[in-house]
């Protein structure tokens, strides 16, 4: 019984996050009548939206052993671009459709910059963040740009009686699973962050692959600037700071390790639930909005200290079960 | 694919590899028929590689031709013609499933809907084929060596099934593992696959093999038919020389014990026990998996294990490799790039690893590191370490002068006993007759010497007495007038245990 | 701007001892803004500068610490490990201040601020001696010398019998301490200390490093390299705020060149060997 849990929890990596989700959720539940209440799943759902459609790009980029630093700064720039836009031309649709274009454009750069100069990802993003933020403030000459307030729709706004944000993750999500687990470009991509040696030498298409990547994390990027554009109600200058932090925790989270090769869209999902989770558990207990951070960095450490002290007895384990066969195959000798 | 057997499947004829004027490979020719299989033999450095690489098409070369069904091929693309390799380092993914691995490289289905019901009937199929029952939805780094080999094979059948190359497949190979494995070249032999295999145990050559192919120095020496050669006559080509004229000055064995093992037991060995006297050398025989390694690394606490272990006479307590440096004892890892040497560091500190202190004269301040070149530079001159200075990185030494930068470290802790694994790995000739040289003598000078080695041939050079250890235990012991390396082959790699030569 | 930039410099050479171990620490920021606000706050409340000190250096080191031992004894991922941390290290810091500036710093501080000797201030000449002193630690030591071949080849270190978990746990801990001393000059520097000050340095800071030519696989790379990074980036700044160039296209600027001096630092070396 214990070792097909274990066995399950080591295939379906998201289960740990989920896991700790359903436990957090009753525990909310019984402390606070408000937590149970529809309208506060739902705007829980929205607030975490921003960041689990990031983190579901980010998911692949870091399965391929990448990182990106710069999603902050895409989606400022994204947000700074249709904010402009929108107040230049009055038209949505050259907005909406300039802005996501830029932002795959600048995921793009980022996977060919990491392909074709072979610097680090980590770096080679970092730079591209500032050159990103330092693009989009120059763009607006560091202006605050409201947007109208139909664009609240995309924020706040419910199409079929389900809010648009949580439509948008619920389509990006089924999108990002089944380019995951059903396409080349999936398996190529836990292939490239399992081994880029053998990938080079079983002539996958290992460049390609980076670069869609890196392109899929810049467009998912562009919809969560939409989406948090039209929930703050404008371009303000601390949009998007420190959100890739969040990401990649989000990520983490979820059971996706940096050094790639494996991860789960569902767990960077739950993940990101998580976080907004304990946000809404500290808001329940009206902690300071400064706590938030130290409660999240010490979940994080939580975390990767459980993954470590899992993965510690798993070896233990496997060095028990070696003992075993030794002794085994002494006594048949 | 209609194939008479009057025509070879693939063939080549005066193949020649230089590398920036330096020629590797000369001149090798070659039939290989439907069935056959045949034993690509020589030295570490004899040119086995690079022919592979040719033959598979990852290297083009200098001059010869390669026909392939009789058609001369002007450009060889490997898997094109049919022709595959399994190269030393698995090109597997562990994250991945079995059935992904073996069809990542031909995707059923199309780029956006991967058949994955298919991706599964093909694996089940290639390895009902093989005849290896492997679970195709478990990942590749939960399975052992031996299971990744034969998926390895699989993935490769899969893209050419006229000639496989298999270069060393039986290096990380349990016994049972690579019994399997032998049953499995039969079996792929007798459905019509020209399999070439590499290896230098001449063991193994016999038993799978009917041909063989004899490189030395880039040159092909002989080749045939293996029932009209013995052994000996093999092992002497690839040598180059008649090998019982190999010739040691040994000391006699003149102090007390330098190391005695006790009990020793950890996940990977049992109940180990043995000696070892000062001005002793010690060869300890076994195949890769057998433990050996791991016997080492435990003397020196690298890993954990119980037991005990007595360095001249006194019982050692909680070791470290620190610690049995104070006791004068030094451990070489068998793997120096993973676990010897600063590859981005230069000579000068990679030799003063180990004991800076015995390179420097520190004044008051207790700063700095004068003296260490001084020393540096002596220690490669004395050792004949060829390089154009101490300041020269590492990786950009060969093998043979590598090994002798890592034997130089611990030589200037001045132990006295040295745990050598693997000395001579990827070593070439003169560098290997350098080493051995240096061991006997540090011998002579009284210190003890443990070499675990999977060359036998050395082992029979240069130690006075060997162990040979199969599956984490020690089987048999042999001193030097009744060293026979058919029977410590034998005793090494037998599955049942008869405790010869004890 | 020689003044403001000894922040940058001491926190840089941490992440460049960092670096050379083959590790990251991207809590460095934000350590030097917790370090700043306690000691902001112990200042305020004993009016003594020493015990000022005294704090931030204690607080830097510890976060140090806790590094040090979840990354070297643990095993923890250096990556996820800082970023736990810097996170953790700004909730404290907002926390404590309330989101404001510390108020009621000594007099004296802003003294100190100002003072200066042979026309350069006495930060800088700080800035210089820990540069001086980090030097001889990592190019005259054993210490340093085992933090390098560990950084190269943390196996070949461990079978050669250093000790990889106090190189490793130190080497966090001198990385915090040094945050910690940059945290207590922003004070002396702003005049307050501000629960936000080192948050935005993490770019400069890892820009620095790698423009030197340090990279991030270990065992290459040196504090002299990280100095001639500030050097080039600080020249690069007052020149473009001399010529009028906004903030925002020296955020650019800098990108670009972090990206090339990677480039350039990573094709030297692979041409000299």
């Amino acid at each position: 019984m214990k070792s097909t849990l274990n066995s399950i929890i080591s295939k379906q990596k998201w289960l740990p996050i989920a896991l700790a989700n359903m436990v957090f959720a009753a525990l909310l539940a019984i402390v606070s009548p408000v937590f149970l209440t529809l309208s506060n799943f739902q705007s829980m759902l929205i607030q975490s939206g921003v960041t689990a459609i990031m983190a579901i790009g980010m998911t692949f980029i870091i399965i391929t052993a990448g990182i990106d630093i710069s999603m902050g700064a895409i989606l400022f720039f994204c947000s700074a671009l249709f904010a402009q836009l929108l107040q230049d031309t009055q038209s949505y649709w050259l907005a909406f459709s300039a802005a996501i274009a830029c932002a795959t454009l600048l995921g793009t750069i980022n996977g060919v910059l990491v392909t074709r100069f072979k610097i680090s990802p980590l770096i080679t993003t970092l730079a591209t963040y500032s050159i990103y933020r330092g693009m989009a403030i120059h763009l607006t000459g560091a202006q605050n740009i409201p947007v109208p307030r139909e664009m609240g729709f995309l924020g706040n706004g419910k199409l079929f009686g389900l809010p648009v944000p949580i439509i948008l993750l619920i389509v990006i999500f089924i999108l990002g699973v089944y380019l995951l687990n059903h396409t080349r470009l999936g398996l190529y991509a836990k292939a490239i962050g399992s081994s880029a040696r053998s990938a080079n030498e079983s002539n996958l298409p290992v460049t390609k692959v980076t670069v869609a990547v890196y392109a899929i994390g810049g467009m998912v990027t562009g919809i969560s600037a939409l989406i948090l554009l039209a929930r703050v109600g404008g371009l303000q200058s601390g949009i998007g700071i420190g959100i890739e932090f969040t990401v990649i925790a989000a990520v983490i989270l979820g059971g996706t390790k940096l050094t790639g090769g494996s991860g789960t869209i569902v767990g960077s999902v739950f993940g990101a639930f998580f976080l907004v989770l304990i946000d809404n558990g500290l808001n329940l207990v009206n902690a300071s909005p400064y706590i938030y951070d130290i409660v999240r960095g010490s979940v994080l450490l939580a975390a990767v200290a459980v993954d470590r002290l899992s993965a510690k007895r798993q070896e233990s384990r496997l060095i028990q079960i070696k003992k075993q066969r030794l002794e085994h195959n002494h006594a048949t000798n | 694919m209609l194939n008479d057997n009057n025509t070879p499947l693939l063939s080549f004829r005066g193949l020649t590899k230089s590398f920036s004027g330096k020629t590797v490979v000369n001149g090798v020719s070659f039939d290989l028929y439907p069935g056959q299989v045949v034993g690509l033999i020589g030295e570490n450095g004899a040119g086995k590689s690079t022919t592979k690489n040719m033959l598979c098409g990852l290297l083009e070369p200098t001059a010869g031709k390669i026909f392939v069904n009789g058609q001369l091929v002007e450009k060889n693309e490997g898997h094109v013609h049919g022709i595959s390799a399994v190269h030393q380092e698995l090109s597997l993914f562990g994250a991945l499933t079995v059935a992904e691995n073996m069809c990542i490289g031909q995707l059923p289905g199309s780029a956006t809907k991967i058949n994955w019901k298919k991706v599964e009937e093909i694996a089940q199929e290639q390895l009902d084929f093989l005849g290896i029952e492997i679970d195709t939805s478990a990942t590749v780094e939960s399975l052992g060596a031996g299971k990744q080999q034969i998926v390895e094979i699989g993935k490769a059948l899969l893209h050419a099934d006229k000639v496989l190359i298999l270069d060393e497949p039986t290096t990380s190979l349990t016994a049972v593992e690579r019994e399997k494995l032998f049953v499995l070249i039969d079996k792929l032999s007798t459905r019509g696959i020209a399999i070439i295999f590499i290896s230098h145990f001449l063991e193994e050559i016999y038993r799978v093999c009917d041909h063989y192919i004899v490189l030395r120095d880039g040159t092909q020496v002989d080749s045939g038919l293996l029932a009209n050669v013995p052994q000996r006559k093999l092992e002497e080509m690839m040598v180059g020389r008649t090998i019982d004229n190999a010739n040691v000055q040994h000391s006699q064995p003149h102090g007390g014990e330098a190391l005695r093992v006790e009990q020793l037991s950890s996940a990977d060995f049992k109940d180990v026990s043995f000696n070892v006297k000062q001005g002793e050398i010690l060869g300890i025989a076994g195949l890769m998996g057998a433990g050996r390694t791991e016997v080492a690394e435990a003397i020196f606490g690298l890993r954990p294990s119980t037991g005990s272990v007595y360095i001249n006479g006194v019982k050692t307590e909680n070791r470290t490799v620190d610690s049995m440096k104070q006791l004068s004892a030094c451990y070489l890892p068998e793997d120096r790039r993973t676990n010897g040497l600063f590859l981005n560091r230069p000579v000068r500190e990679n030799l003063s690893a180990a004991a800076i202190y015995r390179f420097i004269k520190q004044g008051i301040t207790k700063l700095g590191f004068a003296g260490e070149s001084h020393v540096s530079q002596k220690i490669v001159n004395d050792m004949g370490i060829a390089i154009p200075h101490i300041e020269v990185r590492v990786d950009a030494l060969s093998g043979g002068n590598q090994q002798k930068v890592l034997l130089s470290r611990w030589m200037a802790t001045e132990p006295k006993l040295f745990i050598l694994d693997e000395p001579t790995k990827g070593v070439d000739i003169g560098a290997k007759f350098d080493i051995h040289t240096k061991i006997i003598n540090l011998a002579k000078n009284g210190a003890a010497i443990v070499i675990v080695s999977s060359d036998l041939p050395e082992l029979l050079n240069v130690s006075q007495r060997i162990l040979v250890m199969r599956r984490g235990k020690m089987v048999g012991e042999f001193q030097r007038e009744a060293f026979d390396s058919v029977k410590i082959i034998s005793l090494a790699a037998s599955s049942n245990d008869k405790g010869e030569g004890r | 701007m020689l003044a403001a930039n000894s922040v940058v410099l001491i926190a840089s050479i941490g992440m460049t001892l960092v670096f050379l171990i083959g590790g990251i620490d991207l809590s460095i920021s934000t350590v030097i803004s917790a370090s700043a606000v306690i000691s902001g706050l112990a200042m305020a409340a004993t009016d003594s500068i020493f015990i000022g000190v005294l704090t931030a250096i204690g607080v830097g080191f510890s976060f140090g610490l806790i590094n040090g031992i979840l990354i070297g004894f643990f095993g923890l991922t250096p990556f996820i490990t800082t970023m736990a941390t810097q996170l953790i290290a700004r909730g404290i810091a907002f926390v404590l201040s309330q989101g404001i500036a510390v108020q009621g710093t000594p007099y004296g501080l802003m003294d100190f601020g100002f003072l200066s000797f042979l026309g350069v201030p006495a930060v800088t000449w700080i800035g210089l001696a820990i540069v001086i002193i980090c030097i001889i630690l990592l190019t005259q030591t054993q210490w340093g010398r085992h933090l390098m071949l560990i950084g190269s080849n943390r196996n070949a270190a461990r079978f050669s019998g250093i000790n990889v978990r106090f190189t490793e746990i130190s080497v966090y801990c001198l990385s915090g301490l040094l945050a910690g001393i940059a945290g207590f000059i922003s004070i002396s520097n702003l005049g307050n200390a501000i629960p936000g000050v080192g948050d935005t340095l993490l770019l400069l800071v890892i820009g620095a490093v790698v423009l030197g030519g340090t990279t991030m696989n270990g065992g290459e790379g040196s504090i002299a390299r990280t100095v001639l990074g500030i050097g080039l980036l600080s020249v690069l700044i007052s020149g473009l705020n001399l010529i009028g160039i906004p903030f925002y296209d020296q955020l650019i600027i800098q990108g670009v060149l972090i990206f090339i001096g990677t480039w350039l630092a990573m094709k030297l070396s692979a041409r000299r060997h």
